[in-house]
């Protein structure tokens, strides 16, 4: 038995081939994602002087303590915490409500599955377009629905802007919100639902009771994901308000942004978005942690 | 209270074309283990769902009771369903699952305390309750199963093959515990199962369906003495009846149907034959022989372990030892007494 006689040898081979094989995968792991984020932390050790020319000097977390407790950063990190609240909720919630109006066995439902689940093949770009056209003041349709023609319109509005570009996040987040709660619906044992139907429980109980629990697995990563992505946007914000009017659609992911790109201040840019990194990852393990608690997963041992 | 259950010229469409149900007509008394028995696609599980309001019938009346039930919920229907893949709440621990029915009713938290208890004792819960589905073997999910359905104590049980994901010889110990919960109850109990043996030794009557058509309906003797036609003749037995032309047992223009223990290996029988097959299940044998040597039509004959049984190959001499059954060659149907 050879392979007991040499073991050292032929692990050390197998050692070597499993290396040589994750090398490719690890190498642009680290172009990609290791290298910029240690170079962005270590950028965030350098304040640039406010005069172009002058060499950056290094601070150490001094520039850390500065930006984050500075309203530059706590008042995009305000408005990026209201977006999320504005779409998650909602685009999960439509998507639910979407999701079971469409298992419904009616004639012709299949074109109403089609539309539903229709946005996801429109990018940011083009919703963004779309509603830009729709939302503008003196040729758009909203404001020739609402009479107001020539104002300032509603993206130009403080109060309104932000809550008009979550609705347009939300809606072309809708198809793809839609196409994941069908999946976890139709994923249900129909015997349980039986089950439940005998057992007394129909309609809202039923609902809350059986199938939200069976589902709260999909529900628990839409959440996660709708939280990340919620944080990441900046598409929509570039296109439709850059951020305005006056700072009020100014979330973090725009002002880190317009801090690198326009002030080409790389050490205070570059400080948020190591902050961000930290708020999304402490998020998520929050969201492990606490509400998954709540989520089931059928393969439990 | 058991309820009588019964369907009445009830039939089953799905679409223009899949007739699943024709014109079934079937009760259930008060207090009796019926059994509907088919083969798959027989629509014995469309009948249970009929009667548990999961699935409308496309004409006839379904009572339970006296009352007609066609237009009844099934949460109002008083029936309790177990299902062949147990359908449990999975996000929920045995108790819970259990009381899920009585809190959909309402019951009060002290009734429901003790309706859990008693079942859960009955079942050899006990030491469950606090487990999720996925934590307990199979044979416990079908406890937990029956344990929801026994809480309620519904009107009528309508079990949908509540054995067949179990092991041989958990279904064995399961069949006795069910048999023993009907007697102890005294409550209707519709069980839908293809399994002839189960069938015959827990049904108090067995009703047999063939592609939506009832075929016969008695008690488990009646169905295997008598049976009403060559299909129900084959389905009911094991090894299944043998059905052979008549002119070979000296009944010419039927389907003679010999039961295999009916049929024995004697010198000077009418019948020659050549052994094709022997198998040896230990306290006894399945001969199976070809009449009239190769190539003729097979008989399988049932003989007591206590003899030596004969070779592949050997040529033997067949006899007609206890009934002989008589079915129309064309329709099927039993012909005589």
């Amino acid at each position: 038995m050879p392979t007991r006689r040499h073991p050292s040898r032929y692990r050390r081979r197998d050692a070597l081939l499993a290396y040589a094989m994750i090398l490719p995968a690890f190498a642009a792991f680290g172009v990609f994602v290791f290298f910029p984020l240690v170079r962005t932390v270590y950028l965030g050790f350098y304040r640039v002087p406010p005069f172009p020319g002058l060499p950056s000097r290094y601070v150490g977390f001094s520039q850390y303590a500065t930006v984050l407790s500075h309203s530059q950063f706590l008042e995009p990190l305000w408005l990026s915490t209201l977006f999320v609240l504005f779409t998650v909720p909602t685009g999960i919630l439509l998507g639910l409500g979407m999701a079971v109006a469409a298992q419904r066995q009616l004639a012709g439902i299949r074109i109403f599955r089609t539309i539903f689940s229709s946005t996801i093949a429109t990018s940011v770009a083009v919703a963004s377009v779309i509603f830009f056209t729709l939302l503008d003041p003196t040729s758009g349709l909203f404001a020739y629905w609402l009479g107001e023609r020539g104002g300032t319109g509603i993206l130009g509005n403080p109060t309104l802007a932000l809550p008009a570009v979550a609705a347009v996040t939300v809606w072309q987040n809708l198809g793809f919100s839609f196409i994941l709660m069908s999946a976890a619906l139709s994923s249900v044992p129909e015997e349980i639902l039986d089950a439940a139907a005998v057992d007394g429980a129909t309609g809202w109980r039923r609902f809350a009771r059986v199938t939200v629990p069976l589902i709260s697995p999909t529900l628990f990563f839409a959440g996660i994901v709708g939280v990340i992505s919620g944080f990441q946007s900046f598409g929509q914000i570039d296109l439709l308000t850059q951020g305005g009017p006056n700072g009020h659609t100014n979330v973090l992911l725009y002002q880190i942004y317009t801090t690198f790109y326009q002030d080409a201040d790389t050490g205070t840019a570059a400080v948020m978005a190591v902050a961000l990194f930290v708020i999304l990852v402490l998020l998520t393990l929050a969201q492990f942690t606490v509400v998954q608690r709540r989520v089931f997963y059928a393969d439990e041992p | 209270m058991a309820s009588a259950v019964g369907l009445e010229a009830v039939e089953k469409r799905y679409g223009a074309s899949t007739l699943a149900l024709s014109s079934l007509t079937l009760r259930a008394e008060a207090g009796e283990l019926l059994v509907l028995l088919g083969p798959s696609g027989c629509g014995k599980s469309t009948a249970l769902r009929i009667v548990a309001g999961l699935e409308r019938p496309t004409s006839g009346t379904v009572r339970i009771g006296e009352r007609i039930v066609n237009d009844v919920e099934p949460k109002d229907r008083d029936v309790a369903m177990v299902f062949q893949s147990y359908a449990l709440y999975p996000h929920l621990t045995v108790r819970k699952n259990m009381e899920f029915p009585l809190r959909s009713r309402r019951v009060p938290a002290a009734e429901r305390e003790r309706r859990v208890r008693e079942a859960a004792r009955a079942l050899h819960l006990e030491d469950l309750l606090d487990r999720r589905p996925a934590q307990l073997s199979g044979g416990q999910r079908q406890r937990v199963a029956l344990a929801r359905a026994i809480v309620r104590d519904p009107a009528v049980y309508l079990m949908d093959e509540p054995l067949s994901n179990l092991d041989a010889r958990l279904r064995v110990e399961m069949r006795a515990e069910l048999i023993e919960l009907h007697r102890r109850s005294g409550t209707t109990i519709v069980y839908v199962t293809h399994d002839q043996v189960e069938a015959m030794t827990m049904g108090d009557r067995v009703a047999i369906l063939r592609e939506g058509v009832l075929q016969q309906v008695g008690t488990p003797a009646e169905v295997h003495d008598r049976p009403a036609n060559s299909f129900v003749a084959s389905f009911i037995g094991s090894p299944p009846m043998n059905l052979l032309p008549g002119e070979l047992l000296g009944e010419p223009g039927v389907t003679a149907g010999v039961r295999p223990e009916d049929l024995a290996i004697e010198p000077g029988g009418p019948v020659a034959a050549r052994v094709s097959l022997v198998e040896s299940l230990g306290h006894e044998h399945h001969v199976a022989c070809r009449i009239g040597g190769d190539g003729g039509p097979l008989a399988i004959v049932r003989i007591p372990a206590a003899g030596r049984p004969p070779l592949p190959g050997d040529e033997v001499r067949l006899g007609v030892r206890g009934a002989l059954h008589r079915f129309d060659p064309a329709t099927g149907e039993r012909v005589g007494r």
